[in-house]
């Protein structure tokens, strides 16, 4: 029953949609003996069909009373239920359906959860508007939390590394810093690097944005960055595996280097990075300024990196990466950048003063001096020229002009970028090429043509003048700043391994360079690019490198190749206000040309907590993975479950959803059985015989799949009489009550005479937590256990306060390990002890009180009763309506030995003339022995073991037979009395409309044939006789009374008031009477119990004595 | 004013199903109150209700299923005569016949259940403890 395991369930009746019909088809089906594969699209089994609306006169307490029929349908053995999965479509195949389902992925284990909800308390989306996690809801018993998954937000699939941004904006919003810091290292290991200069694509992709502006991202990273910076040092996770004696180098330290190296370094490789510089950095430090890119946070991720085990030597050029491998390296990744300045190629450039981006940018920020002249301009529209300008502006320029080509909106500089530089003086001359640059031995003057970028469909742009008149501007220096390339051609590593365009390293798919163990990445492979690509890159290349090493699958998950969540993205609420973006204080443009610091001074707390709480969590579940860390010793929850999809060869379907069944090829009507949503219109016994119409026309096709009998319950392992007693405490996975009290509440037990063990277990309805209990029952002797946990009782059925989790403990311990009910004593502390709401000796008083009556039944131990009765499969039909007729057809193609009766009436009543009238159907197949016509003195005897005696041709005679069908209207009055009809009393039967207070007896009722076809009506009967008929066994009722001859006095009043014909009056010898109890009839409410004026009957688990002590001893203050 | 007890025995499917709701719900019950669960009310006898004042409680409640949800028939009758025929004992014997009480729900009436109780505590704190306590008749020997 696993929803989660991968094979296909045996064939089965295939039950599709779900609603009170489903759930009572599912139930006769699987009562008779044949297994069912219910498949429903919602997250529960009672979600009515599509488009169906509750009765108005719906009672509010419905749905609980649905809960025993729906435990005892979603955990029968023989019922494979699938919660989320769509039936895509139904074939016939040599006879019987081939449907194919496809299940939604099931995050959280139906089998495992403990519904204890700790991962609700520290989800950090839990206390929003939409909760990820939910409780299936109060009257559905399985308790098992939903997770609302959605698809991955744009944010992260924007993000070149794929960093979960939604997630540390949750975590952010919750004031949970050092977590979202650490959800954003899952994936990049330059959270300071990048939350102060990354491009962040994830804020163009924000859906925000639709509404007034996107979420400030970036400056949130930075936030949780600095944030962490003033407690301590900047730390990278714990390398993921132990040291694989393997080594890697990676050439360049810049953004893609740095990437690559910490992946693999995770990966337990042992790798050195060789950096040609005098510092690590690469790009990051050479060509990025200070005011954006403090030279303190590149060193702390720096220095964070070798902490985790990350060599890095400086000052190393590598001329030869085979010489690297001839020294020992098991493979290299060159990450070497792009570090040549492309060049105008206009006469002119060599002019003094044309000075080249990166030359000037790296000579500034490595310390190296740089100066310009009073009139600075600045060739080319990208970050680098930005970067360019505005370092000229610093070092004392008057007049700055960059000149591009593109238009202000064309920039593939950020408008950030482009802004800031314009308020710190930049001049802009867009829309211009330069086509000259002139001077005597130094620039002086750059000539301009007004021109555009051509961007022909098929070939690399160009550059279109629009005008030919030349302008000019003065110059005292030009800076050209019109991108990058490698400086391998020409170089001994560029003659080693094969380039391609551009001067490029080329690679193969697998990154691999032509020099074997040689990997390439990151701009020296794809040209200039960003820090955020260019570490993607080197995370890719590492994935590489890894599988080139191990043989294995690159361990990081790839987003491209991942798609997860179900349906849409969480809808933009219309009560959302708009609401701007918070701004980063900024130091005033005046100040803060006038040096390097920082331009930016961060978030503050109130402003990054304001940020966070706009995003709007597209994906709903942010997978900040918090709930799996509640839920570890459990397992329960797991993110990244897949959908599956699921074959099922099903002899018959029954359908109970809207709209028709998904055919393939020939449709085969016959085959299906539906449950008319319509039939909801009118109420809730027509659903239901609905229901069981369908399953009893599914049950001839599926009669071959019939199981002889319900597996029975195992007999429970001999238990020693040694008076020891165990105590468990379920812990509910540490949501019972905090460990010091949970302590405390076991030194309670501890020296209460008799008690010889005292444990707590982590969760009594997971299967280790109950296979502990079996342990310790075995290791020290057990003769009687306490269980405290949610379990209110060990018995073998459902009440309307069960649950899945209850019910769960129960198969495990009871079913599953063996152990015996009767030993048992459960209290529900879960649900009353509040633990949130009290103190610690609050909580231990509470538990006391609780436990009281445990202790007392300990010392009145009382058996359950656990026999059982063999019955046949004799059905005998009075009445051979229509309703008769189709029930007695339909349990013989079932297989089923029948006796039907055509014409059929009570002693000292007459024939009703309607049924004298009524022509006979002489087509009944061979298995059904009709009888024309017969007088019908009474039914006696029990379930299994009726004895009806009837006058036929002038002779009485006893029929003998284990179920009665009463199907004519003048029949009723043998077994049903006024006053039982209607919704309430219902109930009492299990929603079994066609049962009589007389277990064994059916009926149809005159109501219900007033409203259906008797064809259906027969069906359904049909199928609720199976559901008894296809027993072997009938099990005692565990709580059924015991007589006490002695003390009977025959005055019968135990008789009169069972409605369920469970005690007779048996006569004596000397011609009393005493009272005797069917125990397969009983229901077990001890009725008679109460009412016998002598106490001669009493039920052993609950005796009178016990009920007595009990009431003594709740209100005393002993243990 | 010494503290009083409350017993209630509850049928254990309505009114229990109410009861767990309760507690899953966070609802908080008097301090004073304990309660038992029975298959039905109709397990119970007047000697068990009378029992329940004899070793010491001071308001006695029956929670029970209403007339017509009765998973069995005849509980919650048998209750209504039961409670009858106690109170007018009770009366006699000099313990009131308001102590005694019994109350009906549906499954889903958790808050109701709660009030119930509540107002019930209320009752019987007023009323003071029950005159007929073992101890008070030892004390009144």
């Amino acid at each position: 029953m696993n929803q989660n395991g991968s094979k296909d369930p045996a064939p089965g009746v295939l039950v599709v949609g779900s609603g009170y019909g489903a759930l009572k088809a599912a139930e006769d089906l699987s009562h008779a003996g044949i297994p069912v594969i219910w498949a429903t699209r919602s997250s529960q089994f009672l979600d009515l069909p599509e488009g169906v609306e509750p009765f108005e006169d719906w009672p509010g307490d419905l749905n609980f009373q649905f809960r025993p029929l729906y435990l005892r349908v979603t955990r029968h053995p023989l019922v494979t239920p699938l919660t989320q999965t769509r039936l895509e479509s139904l074939s016939l195949e040599d006879g019987s359906c081939a449907a194919h389902l496809r299940q939604d992925p099931v995050y959280v284990d139906y089998d495992l959860c403990t519904g204890c909800s700790r991962c609700m308390e520290l989800c950090p989306l839990n206390h929003g508007e939409h909760p990820p996690l939910q409780r299936s809801p109060a009257f559905c018993p399985s308790r098992a939390l939903l997770l609302d998954k959605r698809p991955v937000s744009p944010c992260r699939q924007a993000c070149p590394l794929g960093v979960n941004a939604q997630a540390y904006l949750a975590l952010t919003a919750a004031g949970s810093y050092d977590k979202a810091l650490a959800v954003v290292r899952r994936d990049n290991p330059l959270p300071g690097v990048c939350g102060y200069i990354c491009s962040h694509p994830c804020e163009s992709a924000c859906r925000r944005g639709e509404l007034d502006e996107p979420l400030a991202i970036r400056d949130i990273k930075r936030f949780l960055f600095d944030h962490e910076a003033e407690l301590g040092p900047a730390a990278l996770p714990e390398p993921e595996m132990g040291p694989r004696g393997q080594k890697v180098a990676v050439v360049g330290s810049g953004p893609a280097g740095l990437s690559a190296a910490h992946f693999l370094n995770q990966q337990g490789f042992a790798v050195t990075i060789l950096e040609a510089a005098a510092q690590a950095g690469g790009m990051l430090r050479r060509g990025i300024n200070a005011f954006r890119l403090p030279r303190p946070v590149l060193e702390a991720e720096v220095e964070a990196l070798e902490q985790s085990g990350v060599e890095i030597i400086t000052g190393t050029k590598v001329e030869s990466a085979r010489h690297l491998l001839d020294q020992g390296f098991d493979a290299v990744l060159l990450t070497v950048g792009t570090q040549r300045d492309l060049r105008l190629n206009l006469p002119g450039e060599e002019l003094d003063g044309v000075l080249h981006c990166l030359d000037f940018l790296s000579a500034v920020n490595l310390g190296e001096g740089g100066s310009v002249g009073q009139r600075t301009v600045v060739i080319g529209g990208g970050n680098s020229a930005m970067d360019a300008a505005r370092t000229a502006v610093r070092l004392g320029a008057r007049q700055v002009t960059v000149v591009a080509i593109e238009t202000e909106y064309e920039l593939p500089a950020s408008p950030r970028e482009v802004a800031e530089a314009a308020e710190e003086g930049v001049a802009f001359q867009l829309g211009y090429a330069p086509v000259g640059l002139s001077g005597e031995g130094a620039i002086a003057e750059v000539s301009l043509r007004r021109a555009h970028w051509e961007r022909p469909e098929d070939g690399p742009p160009r550059i279109e003048f629009d005008s030919e008149d030349i302008e000019s501007i003065e110059a005292d220096t030009v800076i050209v700043a019109i991108s990058q390339s490698t400086d391998l051609p020409g170089s001994p590593l560029g003659d080693e391994v094969k380039l391609g365009g551009g001067g490029r390293l080329a690679v193969n798919e697998d990154l691999a360079t032509s020099l074997d163990g040689v990997f390439a990445a990151g701009d020296a492979v794809s040209g200039p690019s960003t820090v955020v690509q260019a570490m993607a890159a080197g995370r890719r290349a590492a994935a590489r490198v890894h599988g080139y090493l191990t043989g294995e699958a690159s361990p990081w998950r790839e987003l491209d190749q991942d798609p997860h969540g179900v349906g849409e993205h969480l809808p933009i609420s219309e009560d959302l206000l708009r609401e701007p973006r918070q701004r980063m204080a900024q130091r005033q443009p005046k100040v803060r040309r006038r040096d390097f610091e920082a331009v930016d001074l961060g978030l503050t707390v109130s402003q990054a907590q304001a940020e966070a709480e706009r995003c709007l969590q597209c994906a709903s579940c942010c997978e900040c993975l918090e709930c799996e860390a509640a839920c570890e010793q459990v397992g329960a929850i797991d993110h990244s479950r897949q959908g599956r999809a699921l074959q099922v060869r099903a002899p018959a379907v029954v359908w109970a959803e809207a709209g028709a069944p998904p055919w393939q090829g020939q449709a085969a009507p016959e085959r299906v059985f539906p449950i008319d949503p319509e039939s909801y219109s009118a109420d809730l016994m027509d659903v239901l015989m609905m229901g069981s119409a369908a399953a009893g026309l599914a049950m001839a096709p599926a009669a071959g799949l019939r199981v002889p009998a319900v597996p029975a319950e195992a007999p429970p392992r001999p238990r020693p009489a040694t008076g020891r007693i165990g105590f468990f405490l379920c812990a509910c996975n540490g949501s019972m009550a905090p460990a010091p009290a949970l302590e405390r509440i076991l030194d309670l037990a501890r020296p209460v005479p008799g008690v010889a063990h005292v444990d707590s277990v982590f969760s009594v309805c997971h299967p280790q937590g109950a296979d502990q209990i079996a342990e310790a029952v075995d290791r020290h002797q057990l003769s009687q256990i306490i269980l405290a946990s949610c379990v209110c009782c060990p018995l073998n059925f459902q009440c309307i306060s069960c649950n899945d989790q209850r019910t769960r403990a129960r198969m495990h311990l009871f079913e599953r390990l063996g152990l015996d009910r009767g030993m048992v004593e459960t209290v529900n502390l879960r649900d009353h002890l509040h633990a949130g709401q009290f103190s610690q000796e609050q909580i231990v008083q509470r538990a006391r009180a609780m436990l009281r009556p445990a202790f007392i039944r300990m010392r009145h131990p009382g058996a359950l009763r656990m026999g059982d009765t063999e019955i046949k499969k004799r059905v005998l039909v009075l009445g051979g309506s229509q309703v008769g007729i189709s029930a007695a057809r339909n349990l013989a193609l079932q297989g089923l030995s029948v006796r039907l009766v055509h014409r059929a009436w009570p002693s000292g009543q007459e024939l009703p003339d309607s049924i004298a009238a009524r022509p006979l159907d002489d087509s009944l197949e061979d298995n059904i022995t009709a009888v024309e016509a017969a007088e019908i003195e009474a039914i006696r005897g029990v379930l299994g073991d009726f004895k009806v005696k009837a006058k036929l041709d002038g002779r009485w005679r006893t029929w003998s037979a284990d179920v009665v069908c009463l199907t004519d209207e003048n029949l009723i009055g043998l077994s049903l009395y006024a006053g039982q009809t209607g919704l309430k009393k219902f109930y009492r039967y299990d929603f079994s409309f066609f049962n009589t207070p007389h277990s064994g007896v059916y009926r149809i009722m005159p109501v219900t044939l007033e409203r259906v076809d008797p064809w259906q009506a027969g069906a359904a009967l049909a199928g609720e006789v199976a559901t008894t008929a296809a027993k072997a066994y009938l099990l005692d009722h565990q709580l059924s009374p015991v007589v006490d001859p002695a003390r009977c006095r025959g005055c019968g009043r135990c008789a009169e008031i069972c409605p369920f014909e469970a005690i007779t009056l048996k006569q004596n010898p000397d011609g009393s009477f005493t009272s005797q109890v069917f125990r397969h009839n009983c229901v077990g409410c001890g009725g008679c119990v109460g009412r016998c004026p002598v106490s001669a009957l009493d039920i052993p688990y609950f005796s009178n004595q016990l009920l007595e002590q009990m009431v003594a001893g709740v209100m005393g203050s002993e243990v | 004013m010494a503290r009083v007890n409350i017993l209630g025995i509850a049928c254990n499917w309505s009114p229990w199903c109410c009861y767990n709701a309760a507690g899953q719900a966070g609802l908080e019950l008097p301090s004073n109150f304990k309660i038992m669960r029975v298959m039905c009310i109709g397990r119970i006898n007047q000697a068990l209700i009378l029992r329940a004042f004899e070793h010491g409680a001071d308001g006695v409640i029956l929670l029970e299923c209403e007339d017509s949800d009765c998973r069995y028939g005849p509980g919650p009758e048998l209750g209504h005569s039961n409670v009858a025929r106690v109170r007018r004992l009770l009366h006699y014997l000099g313990i009131g016949q308001k102590r005694l009480k019994e109350m009906t729900f549906q499954a889903d009436q958790k808050q109701e259940l709660v009030d119930a109780l509540w107002e019930f505590a209320g009752r019987i704190e007023k009323m003071g403890p029950n005159p007929g306590k073992p101890g008070r008749e030892r004390k009144a020997s």
